[in-house]
């Protein structure tokens, strides 16, 4: 099962926003865990909610999110996750010449990227409710406990 | 035709098995029913089961007659298998409920919900049933009854659980007043 924070390597991405198919290979942060999979579901079971990562600088910084490379060993160069491109893909597309996840943020980024994702969220009205709940509850678990 | 409390118990029981509970007592399924709506109502400040499914409090916390109602139809329809075990440290017979079933319909649950459902049964799922009780004591609603009880210094016994009293997550709160 992944969870949120996980970084996979899904290869090919689909990307869902854009006005035409697109597909490339591309790194993604999970931002909820993979959905419940004992029954299946169309049309896409076996699914995980993602922010693509991509290692362009985004047009919208606001919503991305610096990866460094001294952070995650995954990562060559820069990498973004992009908060503000958000897909369901598909299990079945995830690169299988590597161990997945190939990491986890870590507490200092998913602060950070939790501050930004709750913008992101509430800016999506058509946006599933539960989705959006989940992806906080579940992002919660990842932060740092703060001393009372 | 299944409802979402049916669904969301049939997903409780499945995902019981795949923690190494072969089945789950009437208590244990209450109880993730209720958690279940609590959190839904923190986290995406709406019920998902719907203001139709009501709790009450009883002597070991939150019942619910429309939770007792879905489980009772899914034994009627064959979808769920129960049956009576000795429970000689609790003193009653344990009511065990089994899925019996895998080709079961989901279709009522939204992509959503059914993430949402998974992710707050992964919390809940594996405690005993101290703890699973601990855990539903401290829900807002429960608290405050607890609290009138204090007061007046005996259990309330059927006062209805205040689903509505649950705040908003700060978080949540914070993110939509931005």
């Amino acid at each position: 099962m992944y969870k949120a924070g996980d970084i996979l390597f899904f290869d090919p991405y689909v990307f869902t926003d854009s006005s035409a198919p697109d597909e490339r290979r591309h790194f993604a942060l999970a931002l909820a865990p993979n959905r419940v999979t004992s029954f299946e579901r169309q049309p896409m079971p076996n699914s995980i909610y993602c922010a693509v990562i991509t290692s362009q600088v985004p047009r919208r910084m606001q919503y991305a999110h610096l990866l460094a490379p001294a952070s995650y060993q995954c990562f060559s160069k820069d990498s973004y996750a992009c908060l503000d491109r958000i897909d369901m893909q598909s299990l079945g597309c995830l690169g299988s010449g590597c161990q997945q996840p190939l990491d986890k943020v870590i507490a200092l980024d998913a602060k950070k990227i939790f501050k930004k994702l709750k913008a992101v969220l509430y800016s999506r009205p058509m946006m599933d409710p539960f989705m959006r709940a989940t992806i906080f509850r579940e992002w919660k678990k990842l932060l740092p406990v703060t001393a009372v | 035709m299944t409802t979402k409390l049916q669904e969301a118990i049939c997903v409780a029981l499945k995902k019981g098995q795949e923690h190494g509970k072969n089945n789950l007592s009437k208590f244990e399924i209450l109880k993730l029913m209720y958690l279940i709506e609590t959190e839904s109502r923190k986290y995406a400040g709406i019920s998902l089961f719907g203001s139709d499914v009501e709790f009450i409090r009883h002597v070991n916390g939150p019942i619910s007659i429309q939770v007792f109602e879905a489980i009772n139809d899914l034994v009627d329809h064959g979808i769920v298998q129960r049956w009576e075990a000795e429970n000689i440290e609790y003193g009653h017979a344990r009511h065990c409920h089994k899925l019996v079933r895998d080709d079961v319909d989901i279709s009522q649950l939204t992509d959503g919900e059914s993430v949402f459902i998974d992710s707050v049964l992964e919390d809940y799922i594996g405690l005993n049933i101290s703890s699973l009780k601990s855990v539903v004591y401290q829900t807002e609603p429960m608290s405050r009854i607890q609290n009138e009880e204090a007061e007046v210094g005996h259990t309330l016994l059927n006062r209805k659980v205040d689903l509505n009293s649950i705040a908003l997550d700060p978080d949540v709160a914070e993110a939509i007043a931005q």
